[in-house]
């Protein structure tokens, strides 16, 4: 007889991990130093990198004893260290292990620069697959669901993640790699796949084609949309347009970056408004941008991530340069004990933008943009300096179907709306629908248009 | 260690990965032990006889 692919204990959990997900805070803390003990000795023997930043600094891993020698001591590292390494010692920045350890070299995105490549080692491919069984299984995902991959498989970290995590949890795997759109759509009509994987826009946007194709996805039998890359999946408006055109009842939201893989999950708590830092394979906090100094929980700051697993390459405090709020104490009705980041990534730091002393959240933008009507979800925010002041263009597009007669209507409520709700004044333009590009992965929203010099720069 | 030797204490610990994974409330411990599961599966496979080419889970 054929045994059940989990054991009769595991298979009736209500969480993927029972003990990390639910272990008290203070056990937690007592953990993650000891974890980051471990990764910066292992890091100092290992990478010459770190042993000569770590000398230079004046200490050595046993001088790292309490809290305040990592906040003051260990220097934060960054993207740019990264990129300098990997051209100096190629091919890979700060390596943890020798080659023949190594599985993969992937890239990031580039979306912010030059791609960083990366190496995984197998180590690292068994916890990157750790990281979405914890939202699927919270979602009520078991082994004979099945995934849709609504991208190409390319040198990008996510991607690879998701398709470890599927193994690693069990689970049928439809790939749509180099296929169009609207192939993408046949097939998920066809497999009725349980889960769809990909990036919130691309997802809204095979909404859209399927629309025109004459498509109901609705009833394709979807019950979760899973993916990150951009913060749509948790801004409210956003999320409810894909809830209601792909008539699911979950969005499964991960944030994380490609250097360092996945860092937090969305709960079942849906409504929470934001992600879940997975704390058995990584510890974060929230430093201000400008003088590296932790600020207090529940204030907004720099996310800074160190990920215990990642012994493909090693990342100790690294600046992510997302700005973030941690509640150390959740209390939503999930039961998970893991710090909660309230609306997931703010926004960016060097994309931050102060408008008479307000700080501009991208997201808030976005998310407003939903209540206008005749206006859709694709959108362009744009950024310049005149007279010394920060000024923000809104491009959006109008829904189908708008006369482009009623474009500056509807260009005028957007204004009213963002001056009302944000204080802010705000130019728009009204493009017809298509009129902006198109995005597989994750979506250019934000342009910079500021002389590099006033753009924010962030102490090292 | 002869080629028996090896595929009995091989055999004994997917044994008791078995065991433990029916006993583990963890879906992600169980998640592991049945990778191992299925990797010393293809250890016994090279050590043994064609018998075991079912796994044991399976039959």
């Amino acid at each position: 007889m054929i045994e059940n692919f989990y054991g009769p204990k595991a298979s009736q959990s209500k969480y993927w991990d029972p003990y990390s997900q639910t272990l008290p805070r203070e056990e937690l803390d007592k953990r993650h130093l000891r974890q980051i003990q471990r990764i910066i000795k292992f890091a100092y023997e290992n990478t010459a990198f770190y042993r000569e930043l770590y000398d230079k600094a004046g200490f050595k891993p046993d001088d790292i004893r309490t809290w305040d020698d990592f906040y003051y001591k260990v220097p934060f590292v960054d993207k740019p260290d990264f990129m300098k390494e990997q051209d100096e010692r190629p091919p890979i920045a700060m390596p943890g292990l020798p080659r023949e350890h190594q599985h993969a070299f992937l890239m990031t995105s580039g979306t912010t620069g030059s791609p960083m490549r990366m190496a995984y080692s197998r180590y690292d491919e068994v916890s990157s697959g750790d990281m979405y069984p914890v939202i699927w299984w919270d979602g009520g995902i078991r082994p004979g669901d099945s995934f849709y991959f609504c991208f190409t498989f390319g040198p990008w970290a996510a991607l690879w993640c998701a398709y470890w995590s599927v193994k690693r949890m069990g689970g049928i795997v439809y790939s749509g790699a180099s296929l169009s759109t609207e192939d993408r759509i046949k097939q998920i009509m066809a497999f009725r796949p349980t889960v769809v994987l990909g990036t919130p826009t691309y997802i809204l946007h095979m909404a859209e084609v399927a629309e025109k194709m004459g498509v109901d996805l609705r009833q394709a039998g979807v019950k979760m949309l899973c993916g990150g890359g951009e913060p749509g999946f948790n801004v409210p408006v956003t999320r409810q347009v894909l809830m209601e055109k792909w008539g699911v009842e979950r969005i499964g939201d991960i944030y994380g970056l490609s250097e360092t893989v996945s860092a937090c999950v969305e709960c079942k708590q849906g409504d929470s408004g934001g992600v879940h830092l997975h704390e058995w394979n990584f510890h974060g906090y929230a430093v201000d941008p400008d003088t590296g100094k932790p600020v207090k929980e529940g204030e907004v700051g720099e996310h800074i991530i160190t990920p215990y697993r990642r012994l493909g390459q090693i990342f100790i405090k690294y600046r992510t340069h997302d700005l973030v709020q941690f509640d150390n104490h959740p209390d939503h009705g999930c039961g998970w004990s893991w710090a909660f980041l309230p609306g997931s990534v703010l926004a960016r730091t060097d994309f931050m933008v102060i408008i008479r002393g307000v700080n501009v959240f991208p997201t808030a933008i976005e998310n407003l943009l939903g209540q206008v009507p005749g206006a859709s979800h694709h959108y362009e925010i744009h950024i310049t300096r005149d007279a010394g002041l920060d000024k923000i263009l809104v491009k959006f597009e109008a829904r189908e179907g708008e006369s482009s007669n009623d474009f500056a209507d509807i260009a005028e409520r957007a204004k009213a709306l963002y001056h009302n709700k944000l204080s802010l004044g705000v130019d728009v333009e009204v493009l017809p629908p298509g009129g902006l590009p198109r995005y597989e992965l994750k979506a250019k929203r934000m342009f910079d248009h500021r002389p590099k010099e006033v753009r924010r720069k962030l102490e090292r | 260690m002869t080629r028996e030797d090896m595929y009995n204490r091989l055999d004994r610990i997917r044994r008791e990965l078995r065991e433990i994974r029916q006993e583990t409330d963890s879906p992600a411990v169980d998640s592991c032990l049945r990778e191992m599961g299925v990797y010393l599966y293809n250890a016994l496979l090279y050590l043994g006889d064609p018998d075991e080419i079912t796994p044991e889970e399976l039959r």
